[in-house]
């Protein structure tokens, strides 16, 4: 392939693109639309996928020791604890530390904390965390076996449910961009169909020349790719925006439970997932009408 | 060179335009068909062009069988056959120039083949000067000319003129039939489908009639059909 020909193509690509002014728009606006999508689904999936690994990595249970328990009890529920396979760490809490922790966490409000120190109604407790999360529930419940341990809280329940709602709104968010990707390969194709109808005789006389079907339908796939590329740099401006707008005011909150990543972390990964996106959809509008009008 | 071998096409409406045709064209031949209107003149065009396929019987250009032609050979198959139509077929937005140097390109050929090739061919058709011009700005018998310059640009060893001189008035036909002797001259085969009386019987070259899908007449001699 000659300097000239790719010379040849994008000037044909870029001419019909101009050309063709509102449809060549409206195919950008639906493809935008598509990747804006796109790029919403995708800052949701690495966040969550983020999240969950920070979730991961600081999941642990607590286990409560009956109140009568003595130090020997406590010394043997913390050796039966070690001896389990699955268990990573284990950190002893005495109903004491408990109390400073939870002055610490109410600080001032701490009014029906006070005089408790006298008469402390809390229990010791071990925080345990596991090696494979995926065992937890067998390994709860060997724990639960253990003499003089009281009470296990996991608070899987409300992973689980945080888990679920993150899912759901991905499911939503991925149906929705293919449902935004087929309508615009719908549109391109018909954008590029159109063009293929205005330079039908061009084509023609093409074909009599002896060009290769590649040759002809360079020119329109490229059309279609710039359809494609003005779509993902529309919609990497409005994500962008969106998602700065949206880690100024919202982010904050989440923030001290999570964290999410900031703008300038996923931009690259964004712009090279939406362009890529944007390309690929441009030049399969462009092939879906190429394949109905041009190889005839 | 050409060869139609028993050819009929029966197209999908049930009309037979051709009715087992054969006939053998040699190197370096001169060749007319002509017939009236519906005669299946452009028939015979269509299938060595291969836009149809034959209902049954062969065909063979240049060696090829044109009828097995997969659709991905066709581009190399058509880039031994020049052709000429009677609307001429210029892109209209390209300068005489570029709409020979397309025909280049689409080949893959080079800029340095295209800078050598396209001032011999023009100078051929006698449009040394009108290279930077639009098809528009120039006559008929001139357009003419650079469709016959763009098919002679690669060296087809088959020149296929379908109507070449249906737009021209007689005395600017004469230049293009002229012309088409010339090419003839350079070794190239030439087959001219028309139905113009006068160019046919000036010429006194091959002449093969059709009609109602059937020859009725292949001789060389110097008059034509009753049109």
């Amino acid at each position: 392939m000659s300097f000239r020909s790719i010379k040849y193509f994008i000037k044909e690509g870029v001419k019909s693109f101009a050309l063709n002014g509102l449809m060549s728009m409206a195919s950008v606006v639906t493809v935008s639309l598509c990747l804006v999508l796109f790029g919403v689904y995708l800052l949701f999936s690495m966040n969550l996928n983020y999240a969950a690994s920070q979730v991961e990595a600081g999941y642990e249970i607590q286990l409560y020791i009956e109140e009568t328990a003595d130090s020997d009890d406590i010394q043997a529920v913390k050796s039966a604890l070690m001896s389990i396979e699955n268990v990573n760490s284990i950190e002893f809490v005495s109903k004491g530390e408990a109390l400073k922790e939870w002055n610490e966490k109410f600080g001032g409000d701490a009014e029906f904390l006070e005089g408790l120190e006298d008469d402390n109604p809390l229990r010791d407790s071990f925080k345990v965390s596991f090696k494979d999360l995926s065992l937890t529930e067998e390994t709860i419940s060997q724990i639960e076996k253990i003499k003089m341990v009281a009470k296990v809280t996991n608070n899987q329940v409300v992973v689980d449910k945080l888990v679920g709602i993150t899912t759901n709104v991905q499911k939503v968010s991925f149906w929705l961009m293919v449902f935004f990707a087929v309508i615009s390969v719908f549109i391109i194709s018909n954008t590029i169909r159109i063009t293929v109808f205005a330079r039908r005789r061009e084509v023609n006389i093409m074909k009599f020349v002896g060009a290769t079907d590649w040759f002809i339908s360079c020119p329109f796939v490229i059309e279609g790719i710039i359809i494609g590329f003005i779509g993902a740099l529309t919609a990497m401006l409005i994500v962008s925006q969106a998602y700065g707008y949206f880690i100024s005011e919202v982010g904050l909150v989440i923030e001290e439970n999570i964290n999410i990543y900031d703008l300038s972390s996923v931009f690259w990964v964004l712009f090279g997932s939406l362009i890529g996106m944007g390309v690929v959809l441009g030049a399969s509008g462009s092939g879906v009408s190429l394949r109905k009008h041009l190889y005839v | 060179m050409i060869f139609f071998n028993n050819v009929t096409k029966q197209y999908d409406n049930g009309t037979i335009a051709l009715d087992n045709i054969n006939f053998f064209i040699d190197k370096g031949e001169f060749v007319f068909i002509v017939g009236s209107s519906g005669a299946g003149k452009s028939t015979i065009t269509k299938l060595i062009l291969c836009e149809e396929k034959p209902t049954s019987g062969t065909i063979l250009i240049n060696g090829i069988d044109v009828g097995g032609l997969k659709h991905r050979e066709m581009p190399y198959y058509r880039r031994q056959l020049g052709m000429v139509f009677q609307d001429f077929r210029l892109l209209p937005n390209k300068t005489v120039y570029d709409n020979i140097a397309f025909a280049m390109q689409v080949r893959g050929a080079t800029n340095r083949e295209i800078r050598r090739a396209v001032p011999n061919v023009l100078s051929m058709v006698g449009l040394s000067g009108k290279a930077k011009v639009r098809p528009h700005e120039l006559s008929g018998g001139e357009q003419q000319r650079v469709a016959l310059a763009r098919a002679m640009v690669n060296n087809p060893p088959v020149l296929i003129a379908d109507e070449p001189t249906g737009n021209l008035d007689p005395a600017t036909a004469d230049g293009i039939m002229q012309l088409l002797e010339d090419i003839n001259k350079r070794g190239t085969t030439v087959l001219t489908v028309t139905h113009a009386k006068d160019i046919v019987n000036k010429m006194k070259k091959r002449v093969v009639e059709i009609s109602n899908g059937k020859i009725i007449r292949d001789e060389v001699g110097g008059y034509c059909c009753e049109l």
